[in-house]
């Protein structure tokens, strides 16, 4: 059998793959996706407090399955054990299409400015990795603007959440942007989810 | 310098494989002479008469009401499997434990004998010889997760029947989704 020519092959479907496949295939290009994990629903994310994102007490709600993926976990005196999916110390987030972002809680935080200068803010501390990045919050503002459009989110000032005036503002223009977010599903507007 | 205890790839092989064999082994999930997934009908009576002592009946049903022995069978055949050994080992200590201080089976006892035992189990003042395979101390605590896992997690685990733990405590069943355009009729 021969296997059909794409111009990308990208390997896994989470926050990372799944941009840029989606990247990719509107500007025009071929690609193939693969996701070890399964194809979940809206169905799938239901209240279980047994087997869910964050409580593995049966096993982890959005994968990895549980007996082919063990991880080496090494402790602070470098003993080595193998540890399950379902471990604590596994740390793991997701495996299905869509990966974390799946199950996430739909939170997603920008960085602050200061977060990009904490070499500059708080001076070389001594033994540690601390410096700035090398680009500012301003360099990244507009993907952060794309990707909350992408993903249905939208960003308030903290201060505005705090005034009454302004919020009641920031929610006519929320309402209004809102309007123009289709539901994936459905066609139809519906409301993004304030990340704060 | 090498680290004092280094996992060598042959090691790591041989747990992952063990993980793998321990998952397929096939101990009695499908049992021809008994309602059980793996228990038998003897050990399923210990089991909820040992439940019904750490979640009783009182106004609101209890432990075995619920469906906890169907719960722990359920999943000692899923994702609990890696605890076959300690119940099939567990539930026998129990009954000669039951024997040798009480002179019948544990589901046999009253109430008062039933809770002693289990009170025994807890602190680990049980017959040592009842207990060689396995240690009561380590087994009692696996048995309290479970049975508050059974009684009130989600009723599609296998216990919690008709979500009565949830409506005991004044949770609403089915619970409230946050999206309601989907079937929650669904299992």
């Amino acid at each position: 059998m021969s296997l059909k020519h794409v111009n990308a092959v990208i390997i896994g479907a989470g926050a990372g793959g799944g941009i840029v496949a989606k990247e990719l295939a509107t500007a025009g290009l071929s690609l193939v996706l693969l996701e070890r994990g399964t194809w979940q629903t809206a169905f799938d994310c239901r209240k279980d407090d047994l087997r869910n994102q964050r409580t593995t007490v049966l096993g982890n709600a959005f994968g990895p399955d549980e007996e082919r993926n063990p991880r080496v976990f090494v402790g602070l005196e470098s003993h080595e054990r193998v540890v399950k999916p379902s471990d604590s110390s596994y740390n793991n987030n997701a495996a299905c299409v869509g990966g974390g972002t799946f199950s996430y809680g739909a939170m997603a935080w920008r960085f602050m400015e200061q977060d990009f200068r904490m070499r500059s803010i708080y001076g070389t501390v001594e033994g540690s990795t601390l410096d700035d990045w090398p680009i500012s919050y301003f360099d990244l503002e507009p993907y952060y603007e794309k990707a909350e459009w992408e993903i249905g989110g939208f960003r308030r000032r903290f201060e505005e959440h705090f005034s009454r005036a302004t919020q009641a503002a920031a929610a006519h223009a929320s309402a209004s942007a809102q309007s123009r977010i289709p539901d994936p599903e459905t066609g139809r507007a519906s409301a993004g989810t304030s990340s704060f | 310098m090498e680290p004092p205890y280094k996992l060598s790839r042959r090691k790591f092989l041989q747990a992952a494989f063990a993980a793998a064999a321990a998952s397929g082994s096939g101990i009695a999930c499908s049992r021809t002479n008994s309602p059980w997934r793996f228990l038998t009908v003897d050990e399923a009576r210990t089991l909820a008469a040992a439940c019904d002592q750490i979640i009783p009946p009182d106004e609101d049903p209890g432990a075995s009401w619920a469906g906890v022995v169907n719960y722990i069978d359920t999943q000692l055949c899923g994702h609990l499997r890696g605890l076959q050994d300690s119940y099939r080992l567990g539930i026998v200590a129990i009954n000669e434990s039951s024997r040798l201080l009480y002179g019948s089976n544990f589901a046999f006892l009253s109430d008062t004998k039933q809770i002693d035992l289990l009170t025994k189990m807890e602190t680990g003042q049980v017959p040592r010889e009842a207990w060689q395979k396995v240690s009561s101390s380590e087994f009692f605590p696996i048995l309290v997760d479970h049975t508050m896992q059974g009684f009130y997690g989600d009723p599609r685990h296998g216990g919690n029947r008709e979500g009565i733990s949830w409506k005991m405590v004044g949770l609403s069943y089915p619970p409230i989704r946050g999206r309601l355009k989907y079937d929650v009729s669904k299992s």
